[in-house]
This record gives structure tokens, sequence and C-alpha cells, in this order.
């Protein structure tokens, strides 16, 4: 009967490309983002050690796919040119390809082109104004004086009170913008990933204000947010009157209105909040330019 | 300027022809134009990055940025610890 033993793993082929950092070993060419720690086992089972052995073209780039390696079979050997930038199927190839520069350590040449010097690297303006305006949108630290919750007057109950009790929500985007092909594509192709974007919280009202039932829902709605988006070329009497309603609880509001579209009241006379658009695709950088002017990153700016 | 850890061996892609092309990273240090080999245009080292090593380079710029905000509001005594 054979006496179990302990396996020390002793006869592991030396790698270049294995580290070891905090009690783990890795490969340094794994071609995972992610995985890169290695066993004994990946490593006999590799076969990079047996291609460095033997001389090599200079321009052939290996990585090892640990992922799919689950401990069965030989691990898997990406092969690549840096000459050609193709992919090797086959060390053959190197040896029918004209441009083929045989070294005696690859792994030296490869070690080579991994190793890393700090250098200044000039950068333009725009750059550093671009990546300013990242972080404003990251952070969207907002002003100092936030719209209060004035307590208004309701237009709807008798009694003269809001009786929904809304609750002003700092980054709240509420659109109202009823249920229509046109509508659903703006929302879900521009508005939607914006306010994503700019880390508010996007609310849609979709239903079309007919009756006070829906104005109501609207009203309560705008009493939460902080921007609220309608559609001018949508605009009948019951949205004027929550535009002016936005307007006077003061928050901040962008019309929508496309260029393509016939001409629309108001247009003109509110158009320092009117965002016209052409293409559903131009409408995303132009609500983020609508946006920022009222955020920004810091609170000395 | 930054200073960034980059490959001694870098390539780089023209950002007018697409023209893509290796330099030893001593030959762009601190150089603010670069000139393509093969259609002549000027560009920024930054724009001729390309994957990885542009992402270093945005991400160094960024981090430096952010450390500057956040010294300026350290100064300002509005960082809470």
């Amino acid at each position: 009967m054979v006496e179990k033993r302990d396996e020390h793993f002793l006869s592991t082929p030396p790698c270049p490309f294995r580290r070891v950092s905090f009690g783990t070993a890795h490969c340094t060419i794994s071609t995972d983002n992610h995985v890169s720690e290695v066993d004994p086992l990946a490593c006999h089972n590799c076969e990079v050690p047996s291609i460095l052995a033997r001389p090599r073209c200079r321009y052939l780039s290996l990585g090892t796919e640990l992922k799919p390696y689950r401990g069965e079979g030989k691990l898997v050997t990406s092969m690549a040119c840096r000459a050609l930038n193709i992919k090797l199927y086959s060390l053959r190839t190197c040896a029918e390809c004209p441009l083929c520069n045989q070294v005696s350590s690859l792994a030296e040449i490869i070690r080579y082109d991994q190793q890393m010097v700090e250098i200044q690297v000039p950068i333009r303006e725009t750059l550093v104004q671009e990546i300013a305006r990242d972080i404003k949108l990251e952070y969207g630290v907002r002003e100092d004086e936030d719209p209060p919750l004035l307590p208004i007057r309701c237009w709807r109950f008798p009694e003269g009170r809001c009786r929904k009790l809304p609750i002003y929500t700092p980054g709240k985007v509420t659109s109202i913008l009823c249920n229509n092909d046109r509508n659903n594509e703006l929302y879900r192709q521009a508005i939607l990933p914006t306010v994503r974007e700019m880390n508010m919280q996007a609310y849609r009202i979709d239903e079309e204000q007919v009756s006070d039932e829906e104005m109501c829902r609207s009203c309560e709605n705008i009493q939460e947010s902080d921007f609220v988006l309608m559609s001018l070329d949508d605009w009948s009497a019951a949205t004027v009157f929550l535009f002016g309603l936005a307007f006077g609880l003061g928050r901040h509001l962008a019309l929508l209105k496309s260029m393509s579209l016939q001409e629309v009241p108001l247009a003109n006379e509110m158009q320092h909040n009117v965002v016209s658009y052409e293409q559903i695709g131009d409408l995303k950088q132009l609500l983020i330019d609508q946006f920022t002017q009222y955020t920004k990153p810091g609170r000395d700016g | 300027m930054v200073k960034v850890p980059l490959p001694l061996k870098l390539n780089l892609v023209c950002p007018d022809c697409q023209a893509g092309f290796s330099v030893q990273l001593k030959q762009i240090h601190a150089r603010f134009t670069l000139v393509c080999p093969y259609c002549g245009a000027k560009f920024n080292t930054y724009d001729a990055l390309t994957g990885l090593e542009r992402r270093r380079v945005y991400h160094a710029l960024r981090d430096r940025l952010e450390q500057m905000i956040y010294e300026q509001k350290l100064e300002q005594g509005d960082v809470a610890f």
C-alpha cells in the first residue's frame, strides 16, 4: 500500500514571470485583468517555461489564460506577434515568418518592455478643464443656498394647504413627459443617462396632464424636486400652469424643444430655460450644460 | 506637467492619420508637441497615447487635481475628519 504524503511542489519549474507578494504567487503575464494568482499545479501545467527554454523570436508576445483553467489539462498559453500584430496559434508560424529575429532569452526582452520609468508628460489646458468638469460632475456638490421649501397655497383643495406633505429632496429631477414614442426615447437615451451621470435621482411622470389628479401629482413632485424637465413640444394649458408653478417655487427648469418641430408659444420668452436640440444624441450634452450651471465641485467653487 | 510611470518603449498613434509608431520614453520626456513621422501633424503627447498609458496619465492628472482641491479645502478648514 502506498503511503500518502503531502506534496511539496519542489519540482515546480522556475519561471521569470512568477512573482510572490504577501504570501501569494502571481503570474505577471496573465491575460485576465483580475486573475493573476497561480498555484504550483497551474505552473506545472504551463507551457511558458518550455517555450522560453529555446531561442525564440523577439517579437513573440506571451500570455497565460488563467481564468478558464480549473486544474485539469494544460493551461492555455496565448501567443501573438508584436511585429505583425496578429494572434499566433502555433510557434511554427515564427519559423515561416521572414521577420523572425531569434533571441536566446525572450524573457529578458519581455521584462524590458514591462519596465516603467517616470517621466514628465506636458498636459494641454483643455484636458485639465475636461478633468475638472468630470470631477465637478462626479461630486456634484451643490450651492449653499438650496431652494427653500416654501409652503404654497393649494390650488386644488379648499383648505389651501397641500394634503400630500411633499418633502424637498436635493438632487431629485422630475421629468414631466407624457407617454409617447418620442418622449420615451428622449427619456431613455438622453435624460436618464444624464441624470445618473450627475449622481441625481430621476423621476418621471408619464401621464398626460388632463385632469386635476395628474396635475396634483406633478405639483407634488415639483415641490419635492431640484430640477424640473418638461417638453415644450407637448405644451398645453396644464403644462403652462406647471411651468409657472416650478418658477414660483424657485426650481431649476429645463424646457425641451425639438428644432425639427413647429414653433411653440413661450419659446422666445423663456429662452434661457429652453434646451433646443436637433438630435437626441446632442441632448445629453445640452442637459449637462444646463444642469451644471447650478452645481459646482466645492463650496469655494 | 504631470509625473507618470510609463513603459520604456511606448506605442503611439497619430490622432490625425491614425498611423502607429513607437518611441523610447526618454524621447518624449517633457516634450509638449510631437510630430507624426508619417503625416507631419503636430499633436500633444497625451493625444497620441493609447489604452492603458492614456488611462495612467488621465488618472495621474485627476489624482493631482483632486489632491489640490482637498488641500485647498483643508486650508479653508472645510474638511471634516
